[in-house]
């Protein structure tokens, strides 16, 4: 539905499949690292003859330095152009033609490549990818021809589309002033700058062994498996310099980035309400997450039944809740229908969150909000890439692997007085961010 | 599960897999080829005609059933939309249950169930699948159509609308379809205001009336369930559905284009140009014809080694992203290449295109493109079995399209039957760039000038009327190129 596609836009950039744990299906794994550092994964299912191979480095957006917004996103691009031993074009090549797919991508965090193969092809996915960290081809052609390509998905994602501004105008304020104050896609100027002496000391510092998780899953023998690891992996250099990790601290909020109007190219009005919220992992956490289902989970949702079915004031309404490695927000968006002013609407998404903070969910709401995320966990497991990226993202971000077997516990240990109190201390007016986006004709942006 | 079905993926060659010294410079050589499974559903008919295939994946705790009626496509007249509507209808309300008692119902057993014109869905957790089912039939069996839902479905179909005029996506389909299959055809008639405003619940009900029969039902239950489970559900919660007749529509082969044209939609906030090239195509679910065109398709644009994305983006970086795309359909199916560019290089970019496509009908691929291709194409084919849903919707395609019954069991033979002949040949039978729709959705008075070569520019609205072309914008473009 052609109304759901902005808010895709929204959100497909920079978040990491967070939906999947499991209490149906036990996922085994083994962790271990190599000696140069790389943290390695993997889990053994022999249900289809496919295997994801997938390499986590741990660098997003957060560490570009000032001035190169949309550098960690442009070299993701340069990790396909090849290696000393693999000619240009020809990285993709060896996928497909082994009847495999691949991609990546890049999030505030982190930056995420993956092969899925047949499983005999296993030794492919880790010669590319072990030819890429070792020594992978970075040169003026592939800068040239990516800086144009990137640009191009800059313009198609964002500039081109109706309310594609949402994401950068949300954490321009949300996050002022801090490495999370822009989305990894950054800035045409940006873009244009990036050099390829920068990129080569970029690879140098982040691309490095010590930095990654190697995660595969899929139809694979442990033993043999771990044995060509450290052969393909096991020759990589540690790196030498000294990561910095940038840790996010956002400034209270002033009173010129709590509201804005932005004049956009559309019929309907939106309206944004992005609220601060803690890390992910945090305690306040999984309260907060409990919190997004309340709102927008499934059509008998309060955002839902009161904005869209009761009232009809909205054509669609959507919480996403978004969440860092440093900070998270809470998104409640609803998109206005024909004729409903923002600041109608605006009062009825304030009337729920603050019936949030009044009174307790009751014991029926609160059984059912647990039975829809119970669902999603169990169920959410179903792919050997989900389940690869699964495992790396609780391991880097949360510290445990084995998140993937036991994270629903944490969402039951959320009481209804939690949740009460977590909506108390952050959906609060001086700890958000209001966008009220209004049809211009004529040129915006 | 019936008898399985076993096929070698990949001939090739044996290899160590542990080595401690690698060869780095060269690909390793792949291991044993897997065996690929092709599982045969369990199927059966209720008495009223339903067809149920079933297929069993204990993996995880979990069922889906989705329902699909054969019948269509419908003439929707001055009224499009309404039957999109109708199948949207249907879960606002029972004989027994309102909208909001539905959602409440559903939501508290952690699953969903969706309607739409052609059918039905229900998924959850398999402690609670029974009852998610009885909802989803009763839905199906009994629906109220509430008229104040009526009301709410317009309003928000108003707002979707509303919302397309800026989406240039949106925007390029509609003007293509109309333009490709002609408004006379139920595949090119645009949902407007006035369509929507005309739409009343009788219209709804009659849809509804018409066409939902058991006797057109394909009901597909996949995941953690038995044979015996499926039939007692079935016969339980739909037994009772009433068999009928359901009307039979024909409808003209849409016209060719006597020379191909470009259509130009003009959006004066466009910071790039959207651009599909299009032509219908004869081309039916099951015909071995399919097999050379799948793989003509993937080659010229079915992914990122692809001809078209190897040129627009890796050779010229014009684009994020160039694709093609043929669809087989029992009426009239269709090839469309698409693309979105800077406004600067528009008219480069279809030059590009259009020489790709002749490229294609020109040239024998060589048989080393072919292969990998082949290659390609049956590790997608294979990899697609992880979803257990895969064989269910062979079964049920088999039997909706009345395809031959090898046609999934043969189907990597049959891809590795084809030659490079035979690809010229379907480039040749499906790829039309004289007799194409070229429609472009982009800023006019940036990319009119440019375009002149390809003849006389005609020009649309969103809704694909002619309309005069636009006088040149006064403010210059905001972009940077």
């Amino acid at each position: 539905m052609a109304l759901k596609k902005w808010l895709i836009l929204l959100i497909v950039y920079s978040i990491p499949a967070m939906v999947a744990s499991g209490q149906g299906r036990k996922i085994n794994f083994l962790e271990y690292s190599l000696p140069n550092g790389l943290k390695v994964i993997l889990h053994r299912d022999i249900s289809v003859p496919v295997v994801a191979v997938t390499v986590l480095y741990h660098v997003g957006s957060k560490n570009e330095v000032p001035g190169r917004r949309g550098f960690a996103h442009f070299f993701e691009h340069l990790m396909f152009e090849g290696s000393v031993n693999i000619a240009r074009g020809q990285f993709m090549k060896y996928v497909t033609d082994a009847g495999g797919t691949l991609n990546a991508n890049t999030s505030q965090d982190r930056t995420f490549y993956y092969e899925v193969l047949p499983s005999n092809q296993l030794a492919l996915g880790l010669w590319l990818e072990s030819e890429r960290m070792m020594h992978a081809r970075i040169d003026s052609a592939g800068v040239n021809t990516q800086r144009k390509v990137v640009k191009e998905e800059k313009r198609m994602r964002f500039d081109n589309q109706p309310y594609g501004s949402v994401f950068a105008q949300v954490l321009k304020r949300a996050f002022h002033h801090t490495p999370y104050g822009y989305p990894p896609i950054g800035t045409m100027a940006d873009i244009n700058k990036a050099t390829l002496g920068e990129f080569i000391s970029f690879y140098k510092t982040y691309y490095v062994p010590n930095n990654a998780v190697l995660s595969i899953a899929g139809d694979i023998n442990l033993d043999s498996t771990k044995k060509m690891i450290s052969s393909w992996f096991g020759p990589i250099q540690a790196g030498k310099i000294p990561i910095i990790r940038p840790v996010v601290k956002p400034e209270p909020l002033t009173d010129a980035e709590k509201k804005a109007v932005i004049r956009d190219n559309i019929r309907l009005p939106a309206v944004i309400e992005a609220y601060r919220m803690p890390r992910e992992g945090s305690t306040d956490y999984y309260a907060a997450r409990i919190l997004s289902v309340i709102l927008s989970g499934g059509p008998s949702s309060r955002l839902n039944r009161e904005l869209v079915d009761s009232t009809q004031q909205a054509a669609y309404v959507g919480t996403d809740p978004y969440f860092n490695e440093n900070a998270g927000l809470l998104i409640n968006i609803a998109l206005a229908n024909l004729g409903v002013s923002p600041d109608t609407l605006q009062k009825m998404m304030d009337g729920q969150v603050d019936s949030l903070k009044s009174s307790l969910v009751s014991k029926m709401e609160y059984t059912k909000v647990m039975n829809q995320i119970e669902t999603a966990f169990v169920t959410g497991n179903s792919t050997m890439l989900g389940i690869a990226e699964s495992l790396a993202n609780y391991l880097v971000y949360f510290g445990n692997a084995n998140l993937i077997n036991t994270e629903l516990e944490r969402y039951h240990q959320v009481t209804r007085e939690k949740i009460r109190a977590v909506a108390r201390k952050y959906l609060n007016a001086d700890n958000r961010v209001v966008l009220y986006y209004v049809p211009e004709n004529g040129l915006s942006h | 599960m019936g008898k399985p079905t076993i096929f070698l993926l990949f001939i090739l060659g044996l290899a160590g897999t542990a080595r401690a010294q690698v060869d780095r410079t060269r690909a390793p050589q792949p291991g044993p080829a897997p065996q690929i499974n092709i599982g045969e559903p369990d199927t059966f008919r209720l008495s009223n005609g339903l067809r149920v295939f079933v297929v069993e994946n204990h993996q995880l705790p979990q069922v889906t059933a989705s329902l699909l009626l054969k019948f269509g496509p419908v003439d929707e007249g001055d009224k499009v939309g309404y039957a999109d509507m109708a199948g949207e209808i249907l879960r606002r309300g029972t004989m027994t249950r309102t909208k909001t008692q539905l959602d409440e119902e559903i939501d508290f057993l952690g699953g969903y169930v969706h309607t739409e014109s052609k059918g039905a869905s229900a998924f959850s957790l398999t402690r609670n699948f029974q009852k998610i089912f009885a909802i989803m039939a009763d839905i199906v069996l009994h629906p109220s159509f509430p008229a104040a839902e009526l009301d709410n479905l317009k309003k928000q179909t108003l707002s979707g609308l509303a919302q397309q005029k800026d989406d240039p996506q949106s925007i390029l389909q509609n003007v293509s379809s109309l333009l490709l299959y002609g408004k006379d055809h139920p595949y090119g008639e645009v949902e407007t205001e006035q369509t929507v405003g005309r739409i009343s619940l009788d219209d709804l009900k009659n849809f509804y009336q018409e066409y939902w029969k058991p006797n057109v039902g394909y009901l597909v239950l996949v995941g953690d369930i038995t044979l015996p489970r499926a039939k007692q559900l079935a016969s339980e919660y739909l037994g009772s559905w009433k068999a009928g007749e359901v009307p039979v529509h024909h409808f003209p082969y849409p016209k060719t284009p006597a020379r191909t044209f470009v259509a130009l939609v003009n959006r004066d906030a466009s910071v790039q140009t959207n651009i599909s090239i299009a032509n219908t195509i004869l081309l039916k679910p099951g015909d071995p014809e399919n097999f050379p065109a799948i793989l003509m398709d993937d080659i010229l644009g079915g992914g990122s080694t692809s001809h078209l994305f190897m040129d627009l983006r890796e050779k010229h970086g014009y684009t994020y992203g160039a694709y093609c795309s043929l669809s087989n359909d029992p009426l009239v199916g269709s090839f469309s290449a698409g693309t979105a560019v800077r406004n600067a290089v528009t008219d480069s970019a279809i030059v590009r295109m259009m020489d790709d496509l002749n490229d294609m009908r020109n040239r024998e691929v060589s048989p080393d493109e072919l292969e990998r291709f082949k290659n390609s194409l049956s590790g997608n084919f294979a990899r697609s079995l992880e979803n257990p849903a895969r064989i269910a919707e062979f079964a049920r395609n088999i039997s909706y399209y009345h395809m031959p019954k090898d046609y999934y069991r043969n189907f990597l033979k049959s891809l590795e039957a084809v030659t490079p002949a035979g690809i010229q040949q379907a480039a040749r039978e499906f790829i039309n760039p004289q007799h194409s729709v070229i429609v472009l959705v982009g800023k006019a008075s940036d990319i009119a000038p440019q375009i002149t070569q390809f003849g006389a520019i005609r020009y649309y609205d969103i809704y694909g009327n002619l309309v005069n072309a636009p006088s040149p914008a006064s403010n210059p473009s905001s972009v940077s190129h």
